[in-house]
């Protein structure tokens, strides 16, 4: 750790909205210099024009509705940051940290970190009266719907830890622009999406100032990590790598990549009779059918506490696919939860999923032109 | 076997400090993460590795990995040309998690053999990683 970085004063950057590339680019210019160690700790606001963002190893293709995105005039782009895609209105709020890893309070373990900084970020919700709660591993909620997402990387002895906020969030113009796997259901999917996702506006009733959001971030932050922060402005070093490295930023290359760098994904459905009702399985799985990347469940059943399935797709979220584990996950959610849920049990939600991974494989199958049979 | 803290560490590997082991086989070495190093990175989801026959420097990153909504780095811990990729935990990253000795990233065939005297043996490891932990205390 540098001298620069080996104070308790954190550097504030903050500007007007900014396209997506110029963020991206910004993003991986002070990555670096963090990491030689020529600028200090710094925490910056980012808001965008309108954008959607795809994570590092994502294929744009699949998780981008592009000729949507291209007729609004919706740029799209990379983050340097693994997770899913997202969809960021003008009004939605970012903010990031580029710290040492050695930095003393900041945990190693990246859980550890994301814990301690989402509470750190609740902390600041909660002063303009959002009831926010963190929710492991690395969102943040309110009453079970999400409020707020987080992503990192790191370089040599540096990281960057990212939160975008939901600050008024057009639920509807996000199903436009992103392709998730929900069919298009007009209304319907709206409101299962509403059911999942909140914004400040929705809390309170009003949009609130970015200021007033940004003051109850830091002060949430300087609570939690016992640091000041100052305002500041990007170092000429910083400026001149910008400047150099934007165009790249802008290129196809980066935003649509080389065809073999990417995770991609299959999507799949699986409708389950329980004898409560129909549940529902949306599932997005990469294409080797390891992992599900994430899930929706709907259906006509009744679940209480509503926000129970909710917490079931959250914690199936990035689960390989193991049906040993996958049972044991739900069996043990649904012991440790008291739900309750008429006419379905635990064994009915983990049936419907390997019906979707099952449909997925058999999908597969057939689609493989020189796949024996019996294999 | 060493113990530091909860996590073992073989006693023949050489470690750098971005928590991986390093195996010496002639001219060549393999690479994976440690035990210490798959614990705090979570469970790895992703991994992208260059091709073979591509150049590596030592210190500078050479792949990625994903664990959630995390993208770690892979540090090539020495300078050299790759010789081999392990495609069996590019397809099946979990392995990482259950068994990090046995999951080797790659083969590297060195350019600088003196640079593997930059690396950590087992007491200087011992005594570095002390350090590391308490953070996550």
């Amino acid at each position: 750790m540098s001298s620069l970085q080996n104070n308790f004063e954190f550097r504030v950057l903050d500007s007007s909205p900014r396209t997506a590339a110029e963020h991206m680019a910004l993003d991986e210019v002070i990555m670096k210099a963090h990491s030689e160690g020529i600028i200090p700790n710094t925490l910056r606001f980012l808001q965008f024009k309108p954008c959607a963002l795809v994570g590092l190893h994502q294929n744009v293709d699949l998780e981008v509705n592009v000729p949507y995105c291209q007729e609004q005039g919706i740029a799209i782009n990379r983050r340097i940051t693994g997770g899913g895609s997202l969809y960021w209105g003008p009004l939605e709020l970012g903010w990031e940290m580029y710290a040492a890893k050695s930095t003393p309070g900041i945990p190693r373990k990246v859980e550890n970190m994301y814990r301690l900084l989402c509470e750190g970020t609740v902390q600041g919700m909660k002063k303009i009266g959002i009831a926010a709660a963190y929710r492991p591993v690395n969102d943040i909620e309110v009453m079970g719907r999400k409020i707020a997402g987080t992503g990192g990387t790191e370089l040599n002895h540096s990281f960057v830890f990212q939160c975008s906020l939901l600050v008024d969030f057009d639920i509807s113009e996000m199903m436009k622009v992103l392709r998730i796997p929900m069919e298009k259901l007009g209304d319907k999917a709206v409101k299962s999406m509403s059911e999942r996702v909140t914004s400040m506006q929705k809390q309170l009733g009003y949009v609130p100032e970015h200021s007033e959001i940004k003051q109850a971030i830091l002060s949430g932050l300087r609570e939690s990590l016992g640091r000041e922060f100052h305002a500041g402005e990007l170092t000429r070093a910083e400026e001149k790598m910008f400047a150099q490295r934007l165009p790249y930023f802008q290129s196809k290359e980066w935003i649509f990549g080389a065809d073999n760098g990417f995770m991609n994904t299959v999507d799949c459905v699986a409708n389950y009779k329980a004898p409560g009702g129909l549940i529902r399985v949306q599932m997005r799985l990469d294409d080797n059918i390891r992992l599900i990347k994430y899930l929706i469940i709907t259906g006509d059943f009744f679940a209480y506490p509503a926000r129970v399935i909710n917490d079931l797709e959250t914690l199936l979220k990035n689960t390989p696919i193991d049906k040993a584990q996958i049972r044991q996950k739900i069996i043990s959610f649904f012991e440790i939860y008291q739900a309750q849920i008429p006419g379905v049990i635990a064994a009915d939600f983990v049936a419907a999923i390997f019906l979707g991974i099952d449909n997925a494989q058999s999908r597969q199958l057939m689609a493989a032109p020189n796949v024996s049979q019996g294999v | 076997m060493a113990e530091i803290g909860k996590w073992n560490f073989p006693e023949a590997l050489l470690y750098d400090q971005h928590n991986q082991w390093i195996a010496q086989v002639g001219n060549k070495i393999l690479f994976g993460l440690t035990s210490y190093g798959v614990e705090i990175t979570g469970d790895v989801l992703y991994l992208a590795l260059p091709d073979v026959g591509a150049e590596t420097k030592c210190d500078h990153s050479c792949g990625s990995l994903e664990a959630g909504k995390w993208v770690g780095r892979v540090y090539a811990p020495v300078s050299g040309k790759v010789t081999r990729v392990n495609q069996a935990i590019v397809s099946k990253p979990g392995t990482i998690n259950k068994d990090p000795y046995a999951s080797w990233f790659m083969e590297i065939e060195l350019s600088e053999p003196e640079e593997l005297n930059r690396l950590m043996k087992i007491t200087e490891l011992t005594t570095w990683l002390a350090e590391e932990m308490k953070q996550d205390v």
